[in-house]
C-alpha cells in the first residue's frame, strides 16, 4: 500500500534518516517505537510527504510521489555516461558495477549522458502522480491535533471533502455528523477547537481525517500531548478503527498500546529501523542492545 | 480680527457662496481613495506575502519573489507624494493613458499601502501556526487553497489592528492629492482660507474633520476585533 524505499532525510548537515525502507501492506497496523530525535516522526511525514526525502523514494500503491532515485533502478545505472566509462574501462560484471556506482555515489546528474536522462524522465511521467490526489488516500493525525482554529467543528470535517471529493453540503454534513456520532461529540459540532479539551481535539482530527475516506491512516504521536487521564479515550478510538480494519502506522511511545493494536513493530534509532518484529515477540525478546537498554528504560 | 469674525466668514463662505460642495466632494473624495487604496493594497498585500513566505522552491516562485522585493523596496523607499507625481505627470503621458486624477491616486494610494501591507501580512502569516498549513495539506487540499480558507483568515484576525493603523494612515495621507489636481478635504478647505485670506478657522475645521474620521475608524476596528474574537473564546 505504502512502499518506502531507501530514503534519507537531510536537514542541513544534519542527516535524520540513513537508508530506511519499508513496505506497508493493506490491513496491517504498523506501530514504530524509538527514543526520541531517532527519525520516527521524520519517517512517518516522508510517507504522505510532509517532509520530502533526501534520496530514496516513497510509492502509494502504484503511484511515485518522490522524483526517480536513480540507485534504485539498474537500467537507469547502466545507461549512465559513469556506467559505460567504467565498464569499457574495467570490464567488471554489471553487478559488480551497479554495486559500486551505488556504494561510492558516482552518478552526476549533470553529465550522465541523453540516454540516462531519457530514461529518468520516462519513469517519472509514467509513474509520478499530483501528491494532493495521493494525499486524499491518506489520512494523518498530529501530536499537536492542528484542528483549523478559523472554523467550527463541523466545517473542520467537511471542508476537506466538499472541496475535494465534490459532495455537496448535506452529504458531508450528515457524514460528519455520523463520525460525531460515532465518537460521542456529536453536540460539539457547531463549537470552534478552542473551547475543547485536548482529548476532545484528537478524537475530532481522527474523524477529520476519515471523513475522506482514507486508505491508511497515519498517526503522529497521537497522544503525547494529551493529559494523561485523557490519552484513554483518543486510544480507544485508534483501537475501535484498528479492528474495523483499518491499515494504519503509528508512531508512539504507549507501549501498552504499540503491543496490543500492532500486527508488526518496527524500533528505530539514529534514523535507521534496528529491529523488525511482531510486537509481543519484541517486547518478550529484544535483539538488539539498543533495544534492550531502550526497553529497560521504558517499562 | 477677533474669532467670531473669523467664524463669520468662514460660515459665510462655507454655506452662502457654497463651498461646502466642495467639502463634501472632498470628504468623498478622501473616503474613495482610503478605502479603494486599502482594499487594493490588502490584495495585492496578500499576493506578495504568500509569494515571500513560499518555500522557494520553482524558479517562477523565485522570479516573483524578486519582483516583490523590488516593488516592495521602491514603494515603502520613496515618499507618496512623489510615486503620485510621477504615476500622473510621468507614466500617464508616457503610455498615452487617459485616467482622471482621482483613479490615479487610487492606484498610486493601493500600490503603495500594498507594499506595506504585504509586510504587515507576511508578519500575520508566520504567525499562524505551521501546523494549520500541513493539516490542510494532509488532507489534499492544494497550497491556495490550504491559504485561502485557513492560514490567510487567520492571519488577518492577528494583524486587524495593524490593517486598521494603515486605514488611518491613507486617510490623513489623501491631503498630497492636490499636488495631481484632485479635490479633497484639505484642498477644500484650503480653497476657503485663500478666498478669504483667512486660514484658522478652514483649518482647524479640516483637522477636526479629520480627527472624527479616524475616531470613528478605531472604533470600528475594535467592534471587528470583539466579533472574531468570538471564536476563541476559552
Amino acid at each position: 500500500m505504502i512502499s518506502v524505499k531507501n530514503i534519507y532525510k537531510d536537514f542541513g548537515s544534519l542527516r535524520v534518516l540513513k537508508g530506511v525502507s519499508c513496505e506497508i501492506e493493506k490491513g496491517e497496523k504498523i506501530v514504530i517505537i524509538g527514543p526520541s530525535g531517532s527519525g520516527k516522526s521524520t519517517f512517518l511525514r516522508c510517507m504522505n510527504l510532509l517532509e520530502a526525502p533526501t534520496y530514496g523514494e516513497v510509492w502509494v500503491d502504484d503511484d511515485l510521489v518522490t522524483p526517480i532515485d536513480p540507485y534504485l533502478h539498474p537500467d537507469v545505472i547502466m545507461a549512465s555516461n559513469t556506467f559505460q566509462k567504467l565498464k569499457a574501462s574495467t570490464g567488471e560484471t554489471d553487478e559488480a558495477l551497479i554495486a559500486k556506482i551505488k556504494k561510492e555515489d558516482l552518478l552526476h546528474e549533470k553529465h550522465e549522458g541523453a540516454a540516462y536522462k531519457k530514461l529518468m524522465k520516462t519513469l517519472y511521467k509514467e509513474h509520478a502522480m499530483d501528491i494532493n490526489l495521493v494525499r486524499q488516500r491518506i489520512g494523518m493525525v498530529f501530536q499537536q491535533f492542528n484542528l483549523f482554529a478559523n472554523l467550527t467543528v463541523l466545517d473542520n470535517i467537511t471542508l476537506a471533502p466538499m472541496k475535494l471529493k465534490g459532495k455537496s453540503k448535506t452529504e458531508a454534513e450528515e457524514r460528519a455528523y455520523q463520525l460525531l456520532e460515532r465518537i460521542g461529540l456529536r453536540d460539539k459540532a457547531n463549537v470552534y477547537p478552542s473551547t475543547l479539551s485536548g482529548g476532545q481535539k484528537q478524537r475530532i482530527a481522527i474523524v477529520r481525517a476519515l471523513a475522506m475516506d482514507p486508505e491508511i491512516m497515519l498517526f503522529d504521536e497521537p497522544t503525547s500531548a494529551l493529559d494523561p487521564e485523557m490519552v484513554g479515550e483518543v486510544l480507544d478510538v485508534i483501537k475501535e478503527l484498528a479492528h474495523s480494519g483499518m491499515t494504519m502506522v503509528v508512531v508512539t511511545h504507549e507501549m501498552g498500546f504499540a503491543r496490543e493494536v500492532g500486527t508488526r513493530l518496527l524500533f528505530m534509532d539514529e534514523g535507521q529501523i534496528l529491529e523488525e518484529a511482531p510486537p509481543a515477540a519484541f517486547f518478550a525478546n529484544p535483539k538488539t542492545d539498543r533495544a534492550k537498554e531502550f526497553l529497560s528504560k521504558v517499562l | 480680527m477677533n474669532f467670531n469674525a473669523k467664524l463669520s466668514k468662514f460660515w459665510v463662505s462655507m454655506f452662502e457662496k457654497g463651498a461646502y460642495r466642495r467639502v463634501l466632494t472632498g470628504l468623498k473624495n478622501t473616503v474613495i481613495i482610503a478605502v479603494l487604496g486599502l482594499v487594493i493594497g490588502i490584495v495585492i498585500g496578500t499576493l506578495i506575502a504568500v509569494i515571500r513566505v513560499v518555500p522557494k522552491t520553482n524558479k517562477l516562485v523565485k522570479a516573483l519573489d524578486k519582483i516583490a522585493a523590488v516593488y516592495v523596496a521602491f514603494f515603502r523607499g520613496t515618499p507618496m507624494v512623489a510615486q503620485l507625481l510621477i504615476g500622473y505627470f510621468v507614466l500617464l503621458p508616457l503610455l498615452n493613458i487617459k485616467l482622471s486624477s482621482l483613479a490615479v491616486c487610487v492606484l498610486i494610494f493601493g500600490l503603495n499601502s500594498g507594499a506595506y501591507v504585504s509586510e504587515i501580512m507576511r508578519s500575520g502569516l508566520l504567525s499562524v501556526d505551521i501546523g494549520q498549513t500541513e493539516a490542510g495539506r494532509a488532507l489534499g487540499l492544494s497550497f491556495a487553497s490550504t491559504m485561502m480558507r485557513i492560514v490567510v483568515p487567520q492571519a488577518v484576525k492577528n494583524i486587524l489592528p495593524t490593517i486598521g493603523n494603515e486605514f488611518i494612515t491613507l486617510i490623513k495621507e489623501t491631503s498630497i492629492v492636490s499636488f495631481v489636481g484632485a479635490v479633497d478635504l484639505y484642498s477644500a478647505f484650503n480653497y476657503i482660507g485663500s478666498a478669504n485670506y483667512e486660514f484658522m478657522v478652514p483649518y482647524l475645521s479640516m483637522a477636526l474633520i479629520y480627527i472624527v474620521l479616524v475616531l470613528g475608524i478605531s472604533g470600528l476596528i475594535k467592534i471587528m476585533e470583539r466579533r472574531l474574537r468570538a471564536g476563541d473564546k476559552r
